[in-house]
């Protein structure tokens, strides 16, 4: 698994492509800091997540923490690896487009209530 | 590939036209019987070609970029003589690891050439000439005053003070059109800085900051593996000399000076990256398989290698999840439940990204490209595996198109290449010899152009000229 929830808060954590592939050592939860030892070989876990083997870690490209249908990212600095940045200073809130080139939101749109089934929509469940 | 004579492809023969098109609509059937009549290569043989009558003298050695720009031309149909120095050009000798194993050898004298120098030696002439004498500039001279291209990559001014530059020639020839070939131009500050090939240009020029993985996941700079700045570069050079041939042919009946880089070349494909660091100081960031403002739109691992997965709308976003559901619906779920993934812009913040990579490869990790590629093409996404040079090689559908091919060179044997890209109708690319030994030509170009004799070419071997 990529995707390892942690036994102690809950929170879980992305282990990135990038980062985790191939490889065998600690991540860290970015929930509760707790080190989990995991083996992984062309993306199988091969070995873990077990208790962390010192103190050498990396940290998950992602996290959260999820209560039924809502996700509540966990990216606080120092939690998950940094993003790439375009600007080392930046620190504003990124002001997201919001229309296609057609003006309108066709493939950007937020879903509808009536458009959803549960949490899910429609069309892929059809 | 092996020996001279012998090649391994193809491993299984290219499919039939009635294999490719069985049981589509006769329309379609009757508009690629069409199609394949006035584009396949095996048809070009039997066409005029563009650039017949039009004289290229490539003098570039040590770059790939002047050789690459002759090829385009060359492959058009133009009478394309290289110019070596009677050593030959240094680029004869690059071989993969410094393995003379993987040089051919003419079947008339033996003479080793490296794969990358063969392969752009393409439907070109050698001869040898000795810039560096006054007698071999002179030689030069009267070649240039029956050529329409003369390209030359020689240090800045080099040719100038030789009395052999575009000031010079062009008095001689005005028809000619003069190209000057290097990784970052003649003139300028850094016109005589030492070393400037192809690896400094690609770095000079911002591309190899932005490629390669990002550096909060470990990665470095990367260049291409490919010569990239000098086949671009030259990709530009030979569209100038096309539409500098146009323009004299057209309106001015006079050739021109012109320039064309490596660096410059990728400094115009950096687009978008000009005008985001001019806004606000932004530098485009590595981001290794993933796209800044297109998620998903990457290249991903999976079981076997590597498949490129793209879908960044709605339409193709839910797709995908639907075919990572019918193995995964947990994975599936992670994705359509999560409110943040359901706007298309919102996807393409970092963190978003990384959660949707890391789904898609916990399922990409127990499926191999095929497999992966075979789901997701059955619900109309767009896939395809990253695919190894021997797949490339074998991959019926280029193997139908002729676009590898494998010519039965009267010298070289048996070489397997790539096609040049330009189909045409009328007047296609096409490959007719691989390439040549040092000075194969002497003996036929210099007595047709200049009317020597070989008693004359004797005495310029012994004098060191040719």
């Amino acid at each position: 698994m990529s995707i390892l929830t942690c036994e102690k808060c809950g929170v879980t954590n992305y282990l990135d492509p990038y980062t985790f592939w191939d490889y065998e050592g600690n991540f860290k939860c970015a929930g509760c800091g707790e080190l989990y030892f995991v083996k992984k070989v062309n993306g199988q876990i091969k070995n873990g997540p077990t208790a962390g083997k010192g103190s050498e870690y990396r940290l998950p490209g992602y996290a959260e923490k999820r209560e039924g249908n809502n996700f509540t990212p966990m990216n606080e600095e120092g939690n998950v690896s940094p993003p790439a940045k375009a600007r080392a200073d930046f620190q504003g809130k990124p002001i997201d487009m919001e229309e296609s080139v057609r003006g309108n939101l066709v493939a950007g749109r937020p879903l509808k209530p009536e458009e959803l089934k549960g949490g899910i929509w429609k069309e892929i469940l059809e | 590939m092996g020996d001279n004579g012998k090649c391994l492809w193809p491993l299984s023969p290219a499919p039939t036209f009635d294999e490719v098109y069985q049981g589509a609509p006769e329309q379609e059937i009757e508009y690629n019987r069409f199609l394949e009549s006035v584009m396949h290569p095996r048809e070009s043989g039997k066409k005029p070609e563009a650039l017949d009558g039009i004289r290229v003298l490539d003098c570039s050695t040590g770059m790939v970029i002047g050789h690459w720009a002759s090829s385009m031309l060359s492959e058009l149909g133009a009478e394309t003589i290289q110019i070596e120095p009677p050593e030959g050009d240094e680029l004869r000798k690059l071989t993969p690891f410094g393995r003379k194993d993987w040089y051919f050898k003419d079947k008339e004298n033996g003479e080793e050439i490296g794969m990358h120098f063969l392969h752009e030696m393409r439907n070109k002439q050698s001869i040898t000439l000795n810039l560096e004498t006054e007698k071999g500039r002179e030689i030069l001279k009267k070649l240039a005053a029956n050529a329409d291209v003369l390209i030359e990559n020689a240090a800045p001014g080099q040719f100038d003070a030789w009395g052999i530059g575009y000031r010079q020639l062009s008095k001689a020839n005005p028809r000619l059109i003069y190209c000057w070939v290097g990784q970052k131009g003649q003139w300028g500050p850094d016109k005589d800085r030492p070393g400037e090939l192809e690896p400094t240009a690609q770095c000079a020029c911002g591309f190899t900051h932005g490629t390669g993985f990002p550096k909060s996941f470990g990665g470095v700079p990367t260049r291409s593996g490919l010569w990239m700045c000098d086949h671009v570069g030259g990709t530009t050079a030979a569209m100038g000399i096309i539409t500098a041939l146009i323009y004299r042919e057209q309106t001015s009946r006079k050739g021109q000076f012109i320039e064309a880089t490596g660096a410059e070349a990728i400094i115009r494909i950096n687009d978008y990256n000009w005008a985001w660091y001019g806004m606000d100081g932004s530098i485009r960031p590595r981001y290794g398989n993933w796209d800044l403002a297109i998620n998903i739109y990457a290249v991903n691992p999976v079981v076997d290698g590597y498949l490129m997965v793209g879908g960044g709308h709605d339409r193709l976003w839910y797709r995908i999840w639907k075919t990572v559901g019918k193995d995964r619906p947990d994975i599936e779920e992670l994705i359509v439940l999560d409110k943040d993934l359901r706007v298309v812009t919102n996807r393409v913040s970092h963190y978003a990204q990384v959660k949707t990579y890391t789904a898609l490869c916990e399922w990409g990790k127990d499926n191999t490209r095929q497999e992966a590629e075979d789901k997701l093409l059955s619900e109309e996404v767009a896939s395809g595996g990253v695919l190894f040079i021997d797949e490339v090689a074998e991959y019926a559908h280029f193997k139908y198109r002729g676009h590898v091919n494998v010519i039965d060179d009267a010298l070289y044997g048996k070489v397997l290449y790539g096609t040049s890209p330009i189909f045409a109708e009328k007047t296609p690319a096409r490959l007719k010899w691989i390439g040549r030994p040092i000075g194969y030509d002497n003996r036929d170009v210099y007595p047709r152009l200049l009317g020597y004799t070989k008693k004359d070419l004797n005495s310029l071997s012994k004098e060191g000229v040719i």
